[in-house]
């Protein structure tokens, strides 16, 4: 998950064929291209609808701030979860998506610049971020070294300006999971039972609690619709002639097929099993769980997973329905014992991440419980799926390496680009 | 001339052969023993000494914070902070071997949970001095991979307000040091014996066959090698050199409290560089490739004459100081060109790291 510094550094990008991919009686890399494309306008296009969904439910709350509306408030925005997350396996292999994602998805934020906070738990100060306990919902002016920002009117730009302020990556003001803040509020329980518990006056401007509710009436509602623009914006990236199809098609063969591999491989191994997974376990954090304001953490994962999954098989089942040629069937065809270890390994973490799902949705354990030391129980679920998932990226590799594609490190986009080093 | 391409076979180790079209059976045998005898160097010229010093290293650290809780006199707090110098820097010199014995347990993090962009070392060491809670000292391995490592050792040796010693206000400090001290030198022991022991990660590494669960060929050992080699250049690119080039607000060095971050750098650079050098990847270059060589080792001369913040390294004259900027530059060339020259000649894969993530 993007901390959004100008990334891509640690990102597996550009991929070239060592030796050409011949055309043969078998499934067409065009295809297969053709509908990974196809697959990703449809999920980044069904994320847009839920998103819409949320707007219409946000709606629906600030006009009526009643629990019953919180509560379908939060039930769509988990389902506005459920497409994005299948959509994350396109992000690494296209930088397109890459650099766009920290609009949607930064993690983790420091959420006392966007509203009040319970300063025992919290803090009053971060030694990392000036910004640390701004709150923009309480304060019409924000200090930002010797730059004063008028936030009088929150509106989408204001929220634009004010993501990663200060070069900050935790001032996430965009997004998922500043809408997730909104909607829960902070989660005070650490391991113990229980989600953020925000309660819905403090979206009445009759019976205000918290203070401000017009202005966290009018920050939920901006960063709702900016996240409708950016989904937007995805969406037309990936229709035919969009930016993204491009620059997949402006490659060679091998080069398409390692964008495929490249965006499984690498949201499995350093991103799910290590950023988003591991770390919250061995520090026993709950600041370190993904969706932690609303404890959905189980079904981000999981969904992460069946995406996945989709992507090597070909197949999307969402609300628009894709299915076509896949990389799955090509490597079966050419390289059949290494394409099995991807199906096992694959089938695996699903196994692994549904145990955490149906843990959590039992409500036995929630994901952030699962992190507290001394739950040897839940750290192993957690564990348990991470190496599951460091199995599934050594049998992409291995795909990788059967099929003679080669993937390519790619240095840190905000320096200098070194591919000028041979021929000095 | 042809590039190398490496089919699996592996006669020098006596495994299974899988013929795979190309290349005669002479050279496939060949690549073969040659990416056997690279592991096998690399495995005895570098990576289990390293490991075998930090593990003397760290076994020193017990006795030291003892010592200076017993005593608070000046000269086991030297000694202390010797020991605790030479430990950081025999773990710069593995900290980017990742595989095996070092990714079991949680060890590399809970060894040194570092880098810490988020301040989180000293967010969770303030609880637990807070709470003065014994249980978490008697309970360390347990506790989160932040307290329990040198970052927090680092962080209880460094403070003055509060030093180790005898005074009553510094017991609970005291009983949290020593278990920090014996859990980095127990971690340390746990991975040079899983690396040497008999049916270790040594032999699994020189006996790759059907029957090993890692390693199938010789050439799956060296790639993993490669793999790590790359991870060195990219940690310290990364991790160590651009956030000082992006001047990233609060980014504090490697060990910065304990002022050892140049040390460690150029503990870092010297293990990377000897890596580089025992693996001999070069070696596998066809002969029109002598840009290659001649690119790489003008770059390992700037990365040496470096002290990784900009200035230059012992015993370097000052105007001789290579930019950060370069020097991240130099870390990155050499990375791609081991990524698109040399691995691919050696006919090794490189594939996805733990770094991928952001």
């Amino acid at each position: 998950m993007s901390k959004q510094s100008a990334l891509a550094a640690t990102a597996f990008a550009a991929a070239l064929a060592v030796a050409p991919i011949s055309a043969r009686a078998e499934t067409a890399v065009a295809d297969i291209v053709a509908n990974y494309e196809a697959m990703a306008e449809a999920i980044f296009g069904d994320a847009a609808a839920r998103a819409r969904d949320l707007d219409k439910a946000i709606d629906a709350l600030l006009a009526e701030p009643t629990k019953e509306k919180l509560d379908a408030a939060r039930v769509a925005w988990k389902a506005a979860r459920v497409p994005y997350m299948q959509s994350e396996g396109f992000r690494f292999g296209n930088k397109i998506v890459d650099d766009w994602e920290g609009k949607v998805n930064a993690w983790p934020l420091d959420e006392g610049l966007i509203d009040y906070v319970n300063a025992d738990t919290y803090g009053d100060s971060s030694d990392e971020n000036p910004l640390y306990i701004a709150n923009v919902i309480a304060n019409p002016k924000i200090q930002m070294g010797d730059k004063v920002v008028d936030a009088k009117k929150i509106d989408k730009a204001l929220l634009v300006q004010l993501n990663t302020a200060m070069d900050v990556e935790s001032n996430v003001t965009t997004g998922y999971h500043a809408i997730e803040f909104l909607l829960w509020g902070q989660d005070l329980n650490g391991t113990k039972p229980g989600a953020g518990n925000r309660p819905a006056s403090d979206f009445d401007l009759k019976a205000c609690t918290g203070g401000n509710c017009d202005r966290r009436g009018a920050y939920l509602k901006a960063a709702t619709t900016l996240l409708i623009d950016d989904l937007d914006e995805m969406v037309g990236d990936w229709k035919v002639g969009g930016d993204a199809r491009k620059a997949i098609d402006a490659q060679d063969d091998g080069g398409k097929l390692t964008v495929i591999l490249t965006g499984i491989g690498s949201l499995s191994y350093g991103e799910l099993a290590g950023e988003r997974m591991k770390l919250g376990v061995i520090l026993h954090d709950t600041e370190e769980e993904h969706d932690c304001f609303s404890d959905n953490t189980q079904n981000s994962h999981y969904y992460d997973q069946v995406g996945m999954m989709g992507i090597w098989n070909g197949h999307y089942d969402g609300a628009t329905q894709v299915k076509g040629a896949s990389i799955a069937t090509l490597a079966h065809e050419r390289v059949p014992e290494a394409a099995k270890r991807v199906d096992a390994a694959l089938a695996a973490t699903l196994t692994k991440m549904k145990a955490i799902k149906d843990k959590a949705d039992s409500g036995e354990m929630a994901y952030d419980q699962m992190l507290a030391a001394g739950n040897d129980a839940g750290n192993k679920l957690v564990l348990d799926a991470v190496d599951a998932l460091v199995v599934q990226a050594r049998a992409v590799e291995a795909v990788v390496g059967a099929l003679n594609l080669k993937i390519e490190l790619e240095g840190s986009d905000s320096l200098d680009n070194p591919d000028a080093v041979g021929k000095q | 001339m042809m590039k190398k391409r490496l089919m699996p076979l592996a006669a020098v180790a006596m495994l299974a052969i899988s013929a795979i079209a190309a290349g005669s059976t002479q050279a496939v045998a060949k690549d073969a023993q040659s990416h056997y005898a690279l592991v096998q160097t690399t495995l005895e010229q570098h990576i289990l000494p390293h490991f075998a010093a930090l593990r003397t290293a760290a076994a020193q650290l017990p006795e030291d914070v003892a010592s200076t809780c017993r005593t608070g006199d000046d000269g086991a707090r030297e000694k202390l902070t010797t020991a605790f110098r030479n430990t950081v820097l025999a773990w710069a010199g593995v900290s980017f071997v990742r595989f095996g014995p070092m990714s079991v347990d949680s060890r590399r993090e809970r060894l040194s949970f570092w880098p810490d962009p988020r301040g989180i070392v000293n967010r969770q060491l303030r609880q637990v001095l807070a709470s003065s809670d014994m249980a978490v000292a008697d309970s360390i391995t347990k506790q989160s991979a932040a307290v329990q490592g040198l970052p927090a050792l680092e962080v209880l040796i460094e403070d003055r307000d509060v030093p180790l010693g005898p005074a009553p206000q510094s017991v609970f400090r005291c009983k949290l040091a020593e278990a920090i001290a014996v859990n980095i030198s127990h971690i340390a022991e746990e991975i040079d014996t899983d690396w040497t022991k008999p049916g270790g990660w040594k032999d699994k590494m020189l006996r790759p066959g059907s029957d090993n669960e890692i390693y199938k060929e010789p050439r799956d050992a060296a790639s993993e090698l490669v793999k790590t080699l790359l991870t060195g250049f990219q940690l310290i690119a990364d991790s160590e050199i651009k956030p000082q080039v992006e001047k990233k607000r609060g980014f504090d060095g490697p060990y910065a409290k304990a002022n050892l971050s140049k040390a460690y750098y150029a503990a870092g650079i010297t293990s990377l560089d000897k890596l580089y050098q025992v693996m001999g990847l070069e070696n596998f270059l066809d002969e029109d490739k002598d840009w290659v060589k001649n690119w790489v080792g003008g770059a390992w001369r700037t990365l040496r004459e470096s002290d990784g913040a900009g200035g230059a390294a012992a015993g370097v004259p000052k105007q001789y100081a290579p930019s950060l900027r370069k020097v991240f530059d130099m870390l990155t060339g050499i990375r791609k060109l081991v990524v698109g020259e040399m691995s691919q000649a050696a006919g090794l894969a490189v594939g996805f790291n733990e770094l991928d993530g952001d």
